[in-house]
């Protein structure tokens, strides 16, 4: 049950950073 | 670990190699016409480190345009699966259940297991009515959020672009408004509309023995709702 919960914090902390640094990739040249 | 959860270990896999394989060959493919570009300009190329290319406009914007279409479809695959049927489909509720179904059905409330249901489905109020909809959230936030930074990494790729042709760079607004933002946008939705439809409906006559996204081999064709 720890190895479950673990996967799923992983999917949604490699997403939301995945989708921050691209939007900082993106901001940041302004 | 491995055995009991194999179907996500093995997609975040696939998903790394491929975004290892699309930083490879995007960059192969930005130098390239960087190059092709300096030769018909006689100037020097600008080509782009590896290091460079990953964390540039161009490679994130391809990767964003992707994802959040991905997340547009869970979105809109929930929703819709909520309130409309398809007869036959093993991903279709069956006629008759379209809704939010009774507390009964969705075991809240009352109805929840004392011991088993996840504590917010025993509340009522504010909580409960986050955690009832907190996949569809999660999946919309992640949609705004992808789609967000489609937007701006495009902005910006396109806006070197115009520099470097000479033309004149736009807003934030104006780009949101091109034919290279909408035509990036709906080039992604028109597949994943078309991928849910489609399985939907082949799947109310076709079969994959072993598959939960299946109906079993032997299940008629004018049963809804069951999955293998």
């Amino acid at each position: 049950v720890g190895a479950v919960r673990a996967i799923f914090f992983l999917y949604l902390g490699l997403i939301v950073a995945g989708i921050v640094l691209a939007s900082v990739v993106g901001l940041s040249h302004h | 670990v491995l055995k009991h959860n194999g179907l996500t270990l093995f997609f975040a896999l696939l998903c790394l190699l491929a975004i290892g394989g699309q930083s490879i060959a995007g960059h192969a493919d930005y130098n390239e016409e960087e190059r092709a570009h300096a030769r018909l300009l006689d100037e020097q190329p600008q080509e782009l480190s590896y290091g460079r290319y990953v964390t540039s406009s161009s490679f994130a914007q391809d990767v964003m345009e992707n994802w959040q279409s991905e997340y547009l479809q869970f979105l809109l695959f929930m929703m819709a699966t909520t309130y409309l049927i398809q007869r036959g489909s093993p991903e279709s509720k069956e006629p008759g259940q379209e809704g939010l179904e009774s507390d009964e059905e969705q075991k809240v409330g009352p109805h929840a297991d004392e011991e088993e249901s996840p504590w917010p489905a025993k509340t009522r109020g504010a909580i409960h009515f986050l955690y009832a909809n907190s996949l569809l959230t999660l999946m919309g936030l992640l949609f705004a959020g992808a789609w967000f930074a489609q937007s701006v990494t495009g902005w910006t790729a396109y806006n070197a672009e115009q520099s470097e042709h000479m033309q004149s760079t736009v807003s934030y607004v104006t780009y949101l408004g091109t034919g290279d933002f909408w035509n990036r946008t709906l080039q992604n939705w028109q597949s994943e509309f078309l991928a849910v439809g489609s399985f939907a409906i082949f799947a109310v006559y076709l079969r994959q023995r072993g598959s939960p996204e299946s109906k079993p081999v032997g299940a008629p064709h004018e049963a809804t709702g069951v999955e293998g």
